[in-house]
């Protein structure tokens, strides 16, 4: 009796056991972050937040791919109304402004940890960082390089080790490359492909003979200076008078030739090496962006925007931004994609001295990091491009004057600004 | 005056710059770390760097280089990280951060035919398990399912410059209520950077017990380490010669060429064109059968055989681990008169966590032929 006393009580102390074990298992944090990486790159990302799931059994971060940047952008604008905002969001810094002139976004500097700061390049802090306060981590940052098909230089007799280093050059390497192969009057193959993608195409090359885009307090267009007419007509130049350039090729249309070996070279965001040296079926050769007077080339990307509010969700969400970003999976990152890596320990490291010295295209951009400056930013970026990108097709397509196209444009943005400031 | 300061300068200039780049590293430890599976001595016997050795910078990123391409050549890694750390006493200390792939892999093997109202299969399961006792070897173990009954079993494994096989085949006929086993040991040795030389020696036991001498040479790779790859190939060439117990005699040679080009966005077209001549009393088991995919291959035999087959690996750009296959084969079969054999059709290869790939095909020549898993 006693033994069956001492039965019941083992299985009813067992049993009122069990939902008190149940209810220790806590439910994880779910994030939910917003992306903008599209097929490959978007897969890398995928297997990372898999690992860190995987490991992390506290936080589960979930991924929802929400278009490109401007795409993001907008849905992050349609989302303000409702405030109901992701967790993490990847926003490309140009688009930040938009966001902080809002109130929208909260800074995080108080978060960041020293050791983050001394070892995130302070050029990727700069473009997150607005009146001294970081609004965003930087995560997948990049510069325009020059992409170029080495077999096409050793067809046309030119030594693909040696690539133009100026833009004097790329017009002497460009009447060599530019090839009618059948003579049927028709160019099979142009040396280059200059795609002026409005704002962030047009400043580099700016800086590049000493002008800026817009002024320090960001009132003023300075673009239709002499230094931005000097570009432009060095561009129209290179569709017209040289002719070694199509005129009215959309960057999608010149990427697309760029695959097919039907151009030479071109500047291209160095985000893209991998699937490049991946996918192309000739050798391709990756070289500095090629510069007027001075090096300059403008650093992009996006970085990731915190909006949880929660604080509970703050920590979990930078647990996982300090994986993301770690040493070892912004090399990773870097490794898989070609986008740069932003810590100095990565750069600095032999994981990344043994890879550059085997994948040598992977180390120009980095070493383009002393030249690059992110663009000028102001929360009227947007409206501010569509009227450039007008105004650089008028010159391309349209051959009118850079001059007066670039006066106008100015115009019409130095009204912008202005009404803008006036609200 | 200035000019002799400038002369004084000079060699501390010089100094400075040989040194700078001249930097001396002091390898402390070096460790490994993510091997739950493999051993950790057989991961050293890769890694060229030696502990409590000065190296220059130059050198040490060399030696990190030829040890990763020797890690990756293993095929047992995902992923291969040298993560550099200094101690207090600012020497290196160097870990290598390994992520081991999934090494068990299993399936159904086999294919179904149609013809003319006649439906025949071959059908079976395998297993292959990729890193047994942690250090690379694998081993294959089939169970075919229907008509035959036995197994094949497979073990082979690359120690340094040596390459050991050893394969084990029992099978048990239901239909010609016949047996037989063929064991087959053989070791091979890496002559140059990717040249192997060996040879096997093949115990036939049954109605017709022989032993077959199989030396071979081969060189290349049938799959690329480097994405940089664009075009990659592979060669095998092997004479045999065989004796059995009634001192008949039997002898041929085999010769396999695979070719693998990169076309554009990841789609690689595949040649694998192999010839076979076999001469003398062959016995049954060893007699040539016909290698187009969509033809039953026991319909047609000989001791004389070209085959070519030709595929196209299409990734989706939406998910590449299914990749679609078109292909062609087309064989050369025969004895004195020889059959000409086509066949083709379409592959849908899913690389999923536990098969890798898992194969199906749909077949069309002499019959239709559904086939999944079976390497022809």
């Amino acid at each position: 009796m006693k033994k069956i006393f001492i039965l019941i009580s083992i299985i009813s102390l067992a049993f009122s056991a069990m939902p008190l074990v149940g209810g220790m298992r806590r439910r994880p944090i779910e994030l939910t972050f917003w992306h903008s990486m599209s097929i490959y790159q978007g897969d890398i990302l995928e297997k990372m937040v898999q690992e860190y799931n995987n490991n992390n059994p506290d936080i589960k971060v979930k991924l929802i791919f929400q278009g490109l940047y401007n795409d993001m952008r907008m849905k992050l604008i349609n989302t303000s109304k409702t405030g109901d905002f992701p967790d993490l969001a990847q926003v490309a810094i140009e688009y930040l402004d938009v966001f902080i002139h809002d109130k929208k976004i909260e800074p995080i500097t108080s978060y960041i940890s020293e050791d983050n700061k001394y070892d995130i390049l302070a050029q990727f802090w700069n473009g997150v960082t607005r009146d001294r306060e970081i609004y965003a981590f930087p995560f997948n940052q990049s510069v325009q390089v020059l992409y170029y098909n080495k077999d096409a230089f050793r067809k046309a007799g030119l030594d693909p080790e040696k690539p133009p280093k100026t833009w004097a050059e790329v017009i002497e390497y460009g009447k060599i490359l530019t090839k009618d192969f059948d003579e049927d009057g028709i160019i099979d193959q142009w040396a280059v492909l200059v795609s002026l993608e409005g704002v962030f195409g047009l400043t580099p090359l700016i800086r590049q003979v000493g002008g800026e885009f817009l002024n320090e307090s960001r009132t003023e267009a300075l673009f239709n200076n002499e230094e931005g007419v000097k570009v432009m007509q060095l561009v129209q130049d290179m569709a017209y008078k040289y002719q070694i350039m199509p005129s009215n090729w959309t960057l999608f249309e010149g990427t697309n030739a760029f695959l097919q070996g039907k151009i030479a070279m071109g500047p291209i965001t160095c985000a893209g090496i991998k699937f490049a040296e991946e996918n192309l079926p000739w050798e391709l050769g990756i070289a500095p962006l090629p510069y007027i007077e001075n090096k300059s080339v403008l650093l992009g990307g996006a970085g990731i925007v915190i909006f949880t509010k929660s604080s509970t969700r703050k920590k979990a969400a930078f647990d996982f931004l300090h994986w993301l970003t770690s040493k070892e999976n912004t090399i990773r990152w870097h490794e898989e994609t070609g986008y740069l890596p932003i810590r100095k320990s990565a750069i600095d490291s032999f994981e990344l001295h043994s890879f550059h010295r085997q994948h040598p295209n992977y180390k120009v951009p980095v070493e383009q990091l002393p030249y690059s400056r992110p663009p000028d930013f102001t929360p009227y970026l947007p409206q501010i491009d569509q009227i450039v990108r007008f105004a650089i097709e008028n010159i391309m397509i349209k051959q009118k004057d850079p001059r007066k196209v670039l006066d106008l444009a100015a115009d019409r943005i130095n009204d912008l600004l202005q009404k803008e400031e006036e609200k | 005056m200035r000019f002799l300061f400038s002369l004084f300068l000079l060699p501390i200039f010089v100094v400075g710059f040989i040194k700078l780049y001249a930097e001396e590293i002091y390898l402390e430890r070096l460790l490994i770390v993510g091997n739950r599976v493999t051993n950790e001595k057989y991961i050293r016997s890769f890694l060229t760097l030696e502990e409590g050795k000065i190296y220059e910078l130059d050198a040490i990123i060399d030696e990190i280089n030829i040890s990763r391409e020797n890690l990756e050549k293993t095929n047992l890694f995902s992923r291969i990280f040298f993560n550099d750390q200094l101690d207090d006493d600012n020497n290196l200390v160097l870990t290598v951060q390994l992520k081991e792939k999934n090494y068990l892999f299993f399936g159904p093997a086999g294919f179904i035919t149609y013809d003319e109202d006649k439906i025949l299969m071959n059908t079976g399961l395998y297993l292959a398990y990729t890193n047994l006792f942690g250090n690379g070897g694998t081993l294959h173990l089939e169970i075919p399912l229907y008509e035959n009954t036995g197994a094949v079993l497979s073990y082979r494994n690359v120690v340094r410059r040596f390459k050991y096989t050893w394969e084990t085949e029992y099978k048990y006929s239901y239909k010609d209520k016949n047996d037989y086993l063929v064991i087959t040991p053989g070791i091979g040795y890496l002559l140059f950077y990717d040249i192997f030389s060996g040879i096997t020696v093949s115990l036939n036991m049954n109605s017709f017990t022989s032993v077959i001498f199989l030396p071979y040479i081969e060189w290349g790779a049938t799959q690329r380490y480097s994405f940089k790859t664009k075009q990659w190939m592979y060669y095998r060439i092997s004479p045999f010669y065989g004796i059995n117990m009634r001192e008949h005699s039997f002898y041929g040679i085999e010769a396999e060429l695979n070719f693998y080009r990169d076309l554009l966005l990841k789609i690689v077209y595949t040649l694998i064109v192999s010839a076979n001549l076999q001469d003398g009393e062959i016995p049954q088991n060893l007699l040539l059968n016909a290698r187009v995919r969509g033809t039953y291959p026991y319909d047609y035999t000989g001791n004389k055989r070209i085959s070519i087959t030709n595929a196209l690996h299409i990734p989706l750009p939406w998910n590449s681990r299914i990749v679609i296959v078109p292909f062609f084969d087309t064989n050369i079969i025969g004895y004195n008169a020889l059959d000409f054999l086509f066949g083709g059709g379409v592959g849908f290869h899913w690389y999923t966590k536990f098969q890798d790939p898992f194969i199906l095909e749909v077949c069309f020549g002499k019959a239709i032929m559904l086939n999944f898993q079976q390497k022809f």
